[in-house]
């Protein structure tokens, strides 16, 4: 390259070789300005009806994103809902892609490793969709060999699965809807998921399968936050105690959930919302 | 040989490419075919060589009627040799494997047999010290020599050549004419389709001038070249020769 | 700076010397990793390895079913397409028109959703639950499509000419495609198939939305379990290229034995 050629400053001091790693250089030093304040984005999986599922029109809708919204307003902040799948929000939290998880996940000690939770919003317990004319009662009965049990990937049924159910096999699915199709098709004995949902998926699918309600675990949901991020926690914390106080819980639980608060209540479980 | 034709026809497209040939050669050795391209001969050949049926017509070598069904004509293209302008040979075959190929496949010789024959046959030509070379190794001439060679391997009854010589350098071109000239001499029966009228002179005993789908003179070379009958192979001829 | 670019190019005869190929190489892998390392420090991420590796034998497992999976759907796509690359050529009209249904069939719809109709519909119609047979089935069968385009493609590609030589030295059909037909379009067909191979293994990761527990969803299932992403999908990239290499290398090896001018 003849430099005496090159009539402008700047790029007699640079040879062309270097040009594109400066113009890469550019994007990251924008790409970090970019990252103070703006909306608040929340990660949540809109596929778990009627927590986190789209209307007909096709925009978010449920318990969490009216969860999400009311947050939005006590924050002052505009409120940015991102769909992800359920197993890729906690990496999306640490890498900065959203700033909470409201997806309906349980707080758990492994997942507290990785993130912060807020204080738990919701109660409710693992239990099991069965097929009609299976055997299977507790879920003793399915920790035997030649039982085969449907989970949905990265949820604490998934967890349990693999950790508690030594003799079963385990079906990983990556969607509710699959996992339900293996239990009514008669190739999983059971799946296992949160007591909502399996009560609808049985209601969906009375002559296939069979509810089984009561929990073989508790758990509870939280809003999940990243570590570092103490203050923005306390004022969820803050906002979800302000909520329930105002009957903010009462009225979701009314608006989303009224059938499963009404079944509930006539099984005796009590409703966790 | 004896070759008697009788009412041959062939249309393709509704082009008749055969029409209605008939002709008695009671003793001939040595057919040479001449004539304009399009005209019929090398669908003339490939008849008689078992390729292609005619539509119509019969054919009788040495006596005996060429059946047309798949099986009797399998039998007949196994006991003739036949060699083409070009791409004779297969490609991923060696020289010496493309000989093999159809003494095993198609006559039934066993390995050492087939070997024996096909390395015998290439001495015989000159060609030893090209044996394990492809044909894209192989100049033109020498690979028109080892289709030669495959196909008297299999001691055919007679030979067939459509144009062997026309892909060559002019050069090269002896080189074939040369092996055609001494099978020739050693009393083997053959067709030749050619350009060549000075080999044709030397080597045929009989021609035949094809034009239109029809044999339009039939006799010596000799006659023929010097006593045209027919405008059609006057003006062949003269347009052949313009340039000698 | 005219030095330099010498030493940069491909010289006229094909053929660069040891040293500019080993710088090239040096340079690239430089400036690609310059590039990863810079992206990965933009991301806060901190990185365990630690959580990942307990899981170590969840990858293998992993890694051994994709195997498998993969050679044997290969082995069974082999058949398939050369059944259905000569019924696309068959005189027949059913068998021809069969060929042709399966083949735009199979190319013009997503495996995924052929993994999903198969499984949940097709095989539970007829009563076959084990997944790992109706995957590999399935793979064979979207393969195969693939592969019998490119083998008829292949066939077609010999010239008529030697067909013609082919019978007039008394071949039958059948000797004249074992003997001068199929040799040469195996060599043909090299690159292509290799391609149709690594593709294969990599498409075999798609199985795991019927639970197959394949290399893909065995990662996926570490991340789930860790929350280390990039630690559980940078092995699993690693993993697929240890499996799809040995295809490229294997190819090249042959089309060089085999090299012939035609």
């Amino acid at each position: 390259m003849n430099r005496a050629t090159c009539t402008r400053p700047f790029c007699k001091k640079i040879p062309k070789c270097l040009w594109p790693l400066l113009l890469v250089a550019g994007f990251a030093v924008s790409s970090l300005a970019a990252e103070q304040q703006g909306p608040l984005k929340v990660g949540m999986e809109l596929a778990y009806p009627p927590f986190e599922m789209t209307d007909t029109t096709g925009q978010p809708a449920g318990v969490s994103v009216d969860l999400a919204k009311a947050l939005g307003i006590s924050l002052g902040r505009e409120i940015k809902i991102e769909n992800m799948s359920f197993d890729g929000l906690i990496p999306a939290l640490k890498t900065g892609k959203i700033d909470i998880i409201l997806s309906s996940m349980t707080a758990t000690p492994e997942r507290a490793q990785s993130i912060d939770f807020s204080d738990p919003y919701l109660q409710t317990g693992l239990c099991l969709l069965v097929r009609k004319d299976s055997s299977v009662q507790t879920i003793a009965d399915l920790d035997q060999a030649g039982m085969t049990v449907a989970v949905k990937k990265g949820t604490t049924g998934h967890n349990y699965a693999s950790k508690e159910l030594k003799k079963t096999k385990v079906l990983v699915l990556d969607k509710e809807a699959a996992a339900l199709l293996e239990v009514v098709q008669g190739k999983a004995d059971a799946f296992i998921y949160d007591q909502m949902s399996t009560y609808s998926n049985w209601k969906r699918n009375p002559q296939t399968t069979r509810a089984i309600l009561k929990p073989f675990q508790q758990e509870s949901w939280a809003i999940g936050i990243r570590k570092d991020n103490t203050a923005l926690k306390e004022e969820i914390n803050s906002f979800l105690k302000d909520y329930r106080a105002k009957g903010g819980f009462e009225k979701l639980g009314d608006t989303w959930l009224l059938e499963q608060k009404q079944e509930f209540k006539r099984l005796g479980y009590p409703f966790f919302l | 040989m004896q070759l008697s034709l009788a009412h041959l026809s062939k249309s393709y497209n509704g082009h008749r490419v055969l029409d209605d040939i008939s002709i008695e050669l009671p003793d001939v050795h040595a057919l040479v075919i001449i004539g304009p391209s399009g005209g019929g001969k090398t669908t003339l050949l490939r008849t008689i060589a078992g390729l292609q049926r005619p539509d119509s017509g019969q054919i009788c070598i040495n006596g005996k009627p060429l059946l047309f069904d798949e099986a009797s004509l399998l039998t007949h293209r196994r006991s003739i040799g036949t060699v083409f302008q070009a791409f004779n040979l297969f490609p991923h075959l060696s020289a010496l494997d493309n000989i093999i190929l159809p003494l095993e496949q198609a006559q039934g010789y066993d390995h050492e047999q087939a070997l024996e024959t096909a390395q015998a046959i290439l001495k015989r030509f000159q060609l030893t010290a090209h044996a394990d070379k492809k044909p894209a190794q192989l100049s033109g001439g020498q690979q028109q020599r080892v289709a030669i060679a495959r196909a008297i391997a299999i001691k055919p009854r007679f030979l067939l050549f459509d144009e062997p010589t026309s892909a060559l350098d002019p050069e090269i071109t002896s080189e074939v004419l040369d092996i055609i000239s001494e099978l020739q001499a050693e009393g083997r029966d053959l067709l030749l389709i050619t350009h060549h009228m000075g080999f044709a002179r030397t080597a045929a005993d009989h021609c035949l001038f094809v034009a239109e789908g029809k044999i339009r003179e039939s006799g010596s070379v000799d006659r023929l070249f010097n006593q045209p009958e027919s405008v059609q192979l006057q003006q062949f001829l003269g347009r052949i020769t313009r340039y000698d | 700076m005219g030095g330099l670019t010498t030493l940069w190019r491909m010289p006229d005869n094909d053929a660069p010397s040891l040293i500019s190929r080993l710088m090239a190489f040096a340079l690239v892998l430089l400036l690609l990793s310059a590039l990863f390392f810079f992206s990965f420090s933009q991301l806060q991420y901190g990185w365990n390895w630690t959580a990942v590796w307990q899981y170590r034998q969840k990858f293998l497992h992993g890694w051994m079913t994709t195997l498998l999976i993969s050679v044997a759907a290969l082995g069974l796509s082999l058949l398939i397409s050369v059944f259905f690359a000569l019924a696309r050529r068959s005189r027949l009209l059913p068998l021809r028109y069969l060929a042709i249904l399966y083949i735009e069939g199979v190319r013009g719809t997503p495996l995924l959703v052929q993994i999903l109709v198969f499984f949940y519909v097709v095989a539970d119609a007829f009563g076959i639950n084990n997944r790992y047979v109706v995957g590999i089935l399935t793979l064979a069968f979207f393969a195969g499509a693939y592969l019998s385009e490119i083998i008829r493609a292949g066939i077609e590609s010999i010239g008529e000419s030697q067909v013609e030589s082919a019978r007039a030295i008394g071949l039958t059909t059948f000797q004249t495609y074992r003997f001068v037909i199929l040799p040469q379009v195996v060599r043909r067909i090299l690159p292509p198939l290799a391609g149709q191979f690594a593709s294969l293994v990599k498409d075999s990761s798609l199985l795991s939305i019927i639970a197959v527990s394949e290399f893909t969803l065995n990662a996926q299932e570490v991340n789930a379990f860790t929350f280390s992403t990039l630690e559980s999908y940078l092995p699993l990239a690693v993993g697929y290229l240890l499996l799809t290499l040995p295809i490229s290398l294997f190819s090249r090896h042959l089309e060089q034995k085999f090299r012939y001018a035609t």
